[in-house]
């Protein structure tokens, strides 16, 4: 969405006249994240008895495909160049997946409300080994804040953690490693999901069918990709537990570019309380990879 | 049900099936019908008998069902342990035996767990997932198993012991090291981690490390083909020792690039042992009592070479 405007002739259009002084002064800054493929995933999803997981030739494209990027660039998958001294995240002893890194140099200045640092690098991880619909239980996401220089950061071997699924009897090796894009990054409006706290329950129910009914106008073309803005799919297992306070850092949709394929199709939500964003704690960022 | 309907209807049947029954004019499941009877007998002797005359080719309402143990408690376990085949592996069939079992508190419990190598027929919920059969039990009924352990001398009972919760700070003895090992090596401990190396590892180097009372032990095996690049071939460490942090109390592992791909020798592919110092959660200047390259023991504590290492860091 690219304008105020344009969400109010959507409104009226779909006979919600009476709602647009409501719900377009809802419309945030995001910035879209477009992903363009870089390497294949390098290894298969599940290792089979016997099988090697790793697939030789994608293995070379990824290197040479990392090799031509400099340290620090916003992209999808491979592996991240971590902050110095920083160790790959771990969930009970095994490796997350790194799913995204962001310069912040790039993203920081398209938020007009500066909600992100200007310098540095975020970078995000989280762990499918472990269900992560819903929070009950320990960390299922790590992200990173490296709050330097590009050049200090250093680009990591992925360890790697034999570790047993409950889904298959061979042992897999974790992290797994995703395929890799790079990013172009646009700013744009973004409007709440369907199910939301920031929207007011007495318009809740039309802006749910209308936000159904107009989902690509609002949210762009699939994969939906943002940084920042709203969470675009329904909550309806209240994964923003601080209601208005909680703010969407990354959405990241089970990108082709990326061969990412976050469960069944899925997308996954890292959100963080804006005080926490605020200090730039996000250590207290959590992840939900379905909201309905 | 009352118990003359329930024995009528029970006494028409050798089955546990699906099926379909009439009540009342209404279309209702046999095994509905014939659950609820089983639910009505007079007591657990004679649920054992009838449960025990019957062919189960079908199971009661929800994979978690305790309804049986709620009813008759622990004199279920007769009836239990005929789903135990002559090889160990529990039939979970109806899918309420391994539920009712963990639920069973009793030694007689102890000992059908004791038995089970594994279970045919787990299911996606209730029951212990894919987790260990035994191991769940102890840790539902941790004083009945310690007393039933503490019994049994051999390698598995004390593994068990262990994973219970048995002493790892202070100066090392060989029995809780070697109990830690086995712990691992037998996948007695609660964690997805793999902190032994597998079956399809031939050869290992052991190291000890002392610094105090603190102890170390790393289990170094060499991971992969690749020379170079951003999937070569590693180290796996197996951490083992008080100061080691990772899923479970006092074990890890990690790996770290191989350090000569092209020598012969495991212990120079592997590197020097003071490289392991910083996954054992010990200082430079720990000293090293001893080192061993060794074929992968399946049970540590069976293992000569293991062994007298061990002997060597508690001395």
């Amino acid at each position: 969405m690219r304008s105020p405007e344009e969400l109010a002739d959507l409104l009226r259009q779909g006979g919600l006249d009476d709602a647009v002084d409501t719900l377009v002064p809802l419309l945030r800054p995001a910035i879209r994240l477009v992903a363009t493929a870089a390497a294949p995933r390098p290894m298969c999803f599940r290792r089979e008895p016997g099988g090697e997981v790793v697939v030789p030739e994608a293995l070379e494209a990824l290197e040479a495909a990392l090799d031509a990027l400099p340290l620090g660039a916003s992209r999808f998958g491979g592996v991240p160049d971590l902050p110095p001294g920083a160790a790959w995240p771990a969930r009970d002893g095994v490796p997350m997946e790194f799913v995204a890194q962001l310069d912040l140099a790039e993203a920081g200045p398209l938020d007009p409300e500066r909600r992100l640092p200007t310098r540095g690098s975020l970078l995000f991880f989280y762990n499918s080994q472990w269900d992560t619909h819903d929070m009950v239980d320990e960390a299922c996401c790590a992200v990173l804040f490296h709050d330097g220089d590009n050049a200090t950061l250093v680009r990591a071997t992925p360890p790697q953690v034999e570790w047993k699924s409950e889904y298959s009897d061979v042992p897999q090796v974790a992290p797994f490693l995703h395929g890799m894009a790079t990013l172009a990054l646009e700013p744009v409006l973004a409007a709440p999901g369907g199910v939301s706290p920031f929207v007011p329950e007495d318009i809740a129910d039309d802006w749910q069918d209308f936000q159904a009914e107009v989902f690509e106008a609002l949210a762009g073309p699939p994969p939906n990709n943002t940084l920042l803005g709203y969470a675009d799919e329904q909550d309806y297992v209240d994964a923003h537990e601080n209601g208005v306070d909680d703010q969407l850092l990354l959405q990241l949709d089970s990108d082709d570019a990326a061969e990412f394929q976050f469960g069944d199709c899925n997308k996954l939500f890292f959100l963080i309380h804006r005080e926490a964003l605020a200090r730039r704690d996000f250590a207290a960022t959590r992840v939900y990879s379905q909201l309905g | 049900m009352d118990l003359g309907e329930a024995r009528a209807l029970l006494a028409r049947h050798d089955t546990f099936e699906k099926g379909e029954a009439v009540v009342d004019g209404r279309l209702e499941l046999l095994s509905d019908r014939l659950w609820e009877a089983l639910l009505s007998l007079e007591d657990a002797a004679e649920l054992v008998t009838v449960a025990n005359r019957l062919d189960w080719q079908f199971h009661p309402r929800g994979f978690d069902n305790v309804e049986l143990y709620e009813r008759y408690g622990d004199g279920i376990v007769p009836f239990l342990a005929t789903r135990l085949d002559d090889d160990g592996i529990l039939h979970n069939v109806p899918w309420c035996v391994v539920p009712c079992l963990l639920r069973c508190g009793s030694v007689e419990a102890f000992d059908l767990a004791w038995r089970v190598v594994d279970i045919a027929g787990r299911t996606p919920w209730g029951g212990c997932g894919d987790a260990d059969l035994l191991l769940s039990w102890c840790q539902r009924h941790p004083e009945v198993a310690r007393e039933q352990l503490a019994h049994k001398a051999d390698a598995k009972a004390k593994a068990l012991l262990f994973a219970l919760g048995g002493p790892i700070d202070g100066a090392p003895t060989e029995d809780a090291v070697l109990a830690l090992l086995d712990a691992c090596a037998a996948r007695q401990v609660d964690t997805r981690v793999e902190l032994w190396p597998g079956p399809e590892v031939r050869e290992v180097r052991a190291a000890a490390f002392r610094h105090g009372d603190d102890w170390g032990l790393a289990i170094e095996h060499v991971r992969g083909t690749r020379p170079r690049g951003l999937l070569a071939a590693h180290v796996v460490t197996c951490a083992f020792g008080p100061r080691v942090e990772g899923p479970v109390r006092g074990a890890t592992v990690a790996s770290r690039p191989v350090q000569d791909f092209d020598a012969t020798e495991l212990a120079a592919r592997v590197g020097a042992p003071t490289l392991a110092l910083p996954t054992l959660g010990l200082p430079r200047d720990a000293r090293l009592v001893g080192e061993a390259v060794l074929a992968r023991p399946a049970v540590p504590s069976e293992s000569p070479a293991l062994a007298g290492l061990v002997a060597q860091l508690c001395r």
